[in-house]
């Protein structure tokens, strides 16, 4: 009887024994982790997209050439479409080739927003091996034209500096066809002519005549700021936060991050290595970016150089411009070599269409006189029509944004409103 | 009884789970538990070892618990000014924005030959406001300049233009002028678990700043912070250990974060004398202000020859 009760004492203990074990196992984890960080952080996201080359790289123009006469879509919904097919064709037969010359009377232009590197163009287009290995080869638009006696397709890009030209052939009746049928009916109302500017820094192509655009009142949402402290920073705790009326300033001994009407700025001073990264800092940049979901609207390359790059939002196929203090319609990043050294977004994403009115643009005449008369013709990169983006309140003293078509020029990669025809400076503004 | 039986039994099954169970128990704890600060300390005296680079400072000392702080300038006011100027052998003044104090003596004060940090201190703390918040921090040979840290919390302020006692030395080794800047109260920030000197040596490893047959000759803490503000502005400072390499040169190496700074005080002191000091004593200069006047075209002189490195 004694043996007895010694046993079932014993065996209980075994068990307990055992539940605290498996317990214990159980739970070794939770206690290690907070070891490894201060505190648990909500992973806060910007709520965006995640995207890639693809959906951040596209043309700005797609113009039809034939018989010196230039022409593009009415609609930049058109082009966009266009692009998208071009996408797909099947290049093959990449190599370099001599200064191009032109052997054919049909061309189509697709011209980008800014330079980029050749190499780029691989992963946006469908492309059978690398275009090249010049990492210097930098180009802002190619070319596609009709070879009749072949019935094929032959591709150009073209450097920046004019130095060094690749071709491809693009060896499909169809695509060539699709092509083919474009030019016979660009006198139809789904296309409208355009005027060749050479003077300026590069070619740009303005559509002739007037055109009516609808300018959008909209609601916007604005990211909290808390969030992007939590993506900004990995240590939110270690956050030194002083606000003022308008803005919201967070510190550390190395990072700075400034809210301000609706944009931010983030900087970081922090020396880590010295090695060159491995990746172009525009990889760098998407991947941040998706990271946090970043992405939170069509955001389209804009600018790209060694150690930045910028993203600008379009509405419609449409740039959009912003010229206030923080810039409301851009996304810009600068690296140092594997280090997101500065960071300067708008925070405000565009919500619903609230109310809308058409506006009638300048002419193109008009347009042209002024770009022409412009001291520094030389300079201008670019003219497009964009909205500007400029935030307001109404009666009820709710904010709402306006977007307005107008005319814009590029400068020294910035934009600013195409002058009015002999009035100097005094319509030169950009929002506030 | 086969109760009894299936008892015994029981104890043989629950002993064998046990002893799996205590198995695994003990080898997850093994696994966790390979201190990460083992591996790399052993890998750092592997590299140091390879590269021929020596330790003689003390690097074994408990890791400090310091956490971030944050604080804003502190204004000088009237009645600490006019307390300074009842010493008869200086002439206090502050500036516009009541930041920077700036100093002369009426009689150039004689530097003893072969100072060492005690006697300076000792030498110009009669003529300072809150003497004993401040030690010594650096005498730059080429612009001839002796540098004071703030202290915060009980440690230094490393090299940062609002924390800091700056003398003017002259070639006769006499200083002439000093001007000084402090932060205000502090508050604390979060507190992370902070490296240990060997991590951060291993830090200034890799990032290069460490070269063959070098010796870290000196490792000691305090606060650090690379974002200089606005006047207004709060600063962070950063718990950061100060690594001094052949007794010479001084490297900040964030403890929390690792991130690695080379002390450049030359640079530094131009960057903050032209960019900072100058333009407040010109501001001052311009209500005629001959103190300023004078302190001025000492400035000019020091930094003259370095001007154009900063660009």
């Amino acid at each position: 009887m004694k043996l007895e009760t010694a046993k079932s004492l014993l065996l209980i203990i075994l068990i307990g024994t055992s539940l605290i074990l498996t317990f214990g196992m159980w739970n070794y984890r939770a206690e290690y982790e907070p070891l490894n960080d201060d505190e648990s952080i909500d992973k806060a996201d910007l709520g965006g997209e995640q995207k890639n080359a693809n959906d951040v790289v596209k043309p700005n123009n797609v113009v039809f050439k034939i018989n010196g006469e230039f022409y593009s879509y009415e609609d930049p919904e058109d082009s966009a479409e266009l692009f998208e097919d071009i996408q797909t064709w099947e290049m093959t037969d990449l190599q370099n080739t001599d200064v191009e010359e032109k052997t054919a009377d049909a061309e189509v232009e697709i011209i980008f927003p800014t330079g980029v590197p050749l190499s780029l163009f691989e992963s946006i287009l469908n492309t059978d091996r690398t275009l090249t290995n010049n990492m210097n080869f930098y180009v802002d638009r190619f070319y596609i034209q009709l070879q009749e006696e072949d019935q094929l397709l032959k591709v150009y890009f073209v450097s920046l500096d004019g130095d060094e030209v690749v071709e491809g052939t693009i060896h499909s009746t169809t695509n060539y066809e699709q092509l083919l049928s474009m030019f016979s009916n660009l006198k139809g109302e789904k296309y409208q002519e355009n005027h060749l500017l050479t003077e300026t820094a590069r070619n740009i192509y303005i559509p002739d005549g007037e055109k009516t655009m609808q300018s959008f009142k909209y609601t916007f949402n604005m990211t909290r700021t808390a969030d992007v402290r939590n993506i900004m920073f990995a240590r939110p705790n270690l956050v030194s936060e002083s606000k003022s009326a308008e803005s919201i300033m967070y510190r550390t001994d190395d990072r700075q991050l400034n809210i301000t009407g609706g944009g931010m700025k983030f900087i970081n001073v922090a020396e880590w290595n010295k090695e060159p990264a491995d990746k172009s800092v525009f990889q760098q940049s998407l991947e941040n970016i998706n990271e946090h979901a970043g992405f939170t609207d069509d955001y389209r390359l804009d600018s790209y150089t060694d150690d930045s790059i910028t993203y600008r939002l379009y509405r419609l196929q449409y740039p959009v411009i912003n010229n206030s203090y923080m810039d409301l319609s851009t996304i810009y990043q600068r690296w140092q070599s594997d280090q997101l050294s500065e960071y300067t977004r708008s925070l405000i994403s565009l919500d619903t269409v609230a109310n809308t009115s058409s506006i009638k643009l300048r002419d193109s005449d008009e347009i042209i006189s002024s770009i022409q008369q412009n001291k520094n013709v030389a300079d201008i990169q670019d003219v497009q029509i964009g909205y500007r983006l400029t935030v307001e309140k109404d009666v009820n003293g709710e904010d709402y944004a306006l977007l307005e078509p107008d005319w814009y020029q590029r400068v020294n990669d910035s934009w600013s409103v195409v002058p009015e025809k002999n009035t100097g400076t005094q319509n030169v503004e950009g929002g506030s | 009884m086969r109760w009894s039986h299936i008892k015994t039994l029981f104890i043989l099954s629950f002993l064998i789970l046990n002893g799996y169970l205590l198995y695994q128990f003990i080898s997850k704890q093994d696994e966790m538990n390979i201190p990460e600060l083992d591996t790399t300390n052993m890998d750092l005296d592997e590299e140091l070892r390879d590269e021929d680079i020596t330790i003689s400072a003390d690097v074994d000392f408990e890791v400090p618990e310091l956490s971030y702080i944050s604080s804003a300038q502190k204004k000088f006011t009237g009645s600490e000014i006019s307390d300074l100027n009842d010493n008869k052998n200086i002439n206090a003044e502050k500036s516009m924005d009541s930041q920077l104090l700036i100093a002369e003596f009426s009689s150039p004060l004689k530097i003893p030959d072969n100072a060492d940090e005690e006697t300076l201190s000792s030498l110009v703390s009669p003529y300072i406001l809150d003497s004993s918040d401040f030690s010594f921090g650096a005498w730059d040979d080429d612009l001839n300049i002796i540098v004071f840290f703030q202290n915060k919390e009980g440690h230094p302020i490393y090299l940062n233009r609002h924390a800091m006692l700056t003398f003017y030395v002259n070639d006769n080794n006499e200083i002439t002028h000093y001007t000084q800047t402090m932060l205000g109260d502090t508050d604390p920030q979060g507190s992370p678990t902070l490296n240990t000197p060997k991590i951060a040596i291993s830090s200034l490893l890799q990032s290069r700043y460490l070269n063959a047959e070098d010796n870290i000759t000196d490792v000691s803490y305090g606060y650090y912070s690379r974002i200089a503000e606005a006047e207004e502005g709060t600063q962070v400072f950063a718990p950061t250990y100060k690594i001094t390499v052949n007794g010479e040169s001084d490297y900040f190496v964030n403890a929390a974060e690792s991130t690695t700074y080379s002390g450049n005080y030359r640079d530094y002191l131009v960057k903050m004398l032209a960019g900072n000091y100058l333009r407040k004593l010109n501001l001052m200069a311009d209500e005629d202000d001959s103190m300023a006047d004078s302190l001025i075209s000492v400035i000019e002189n020091k930094i003259e020859p370095f001007r154009s490195d900063l660009e």
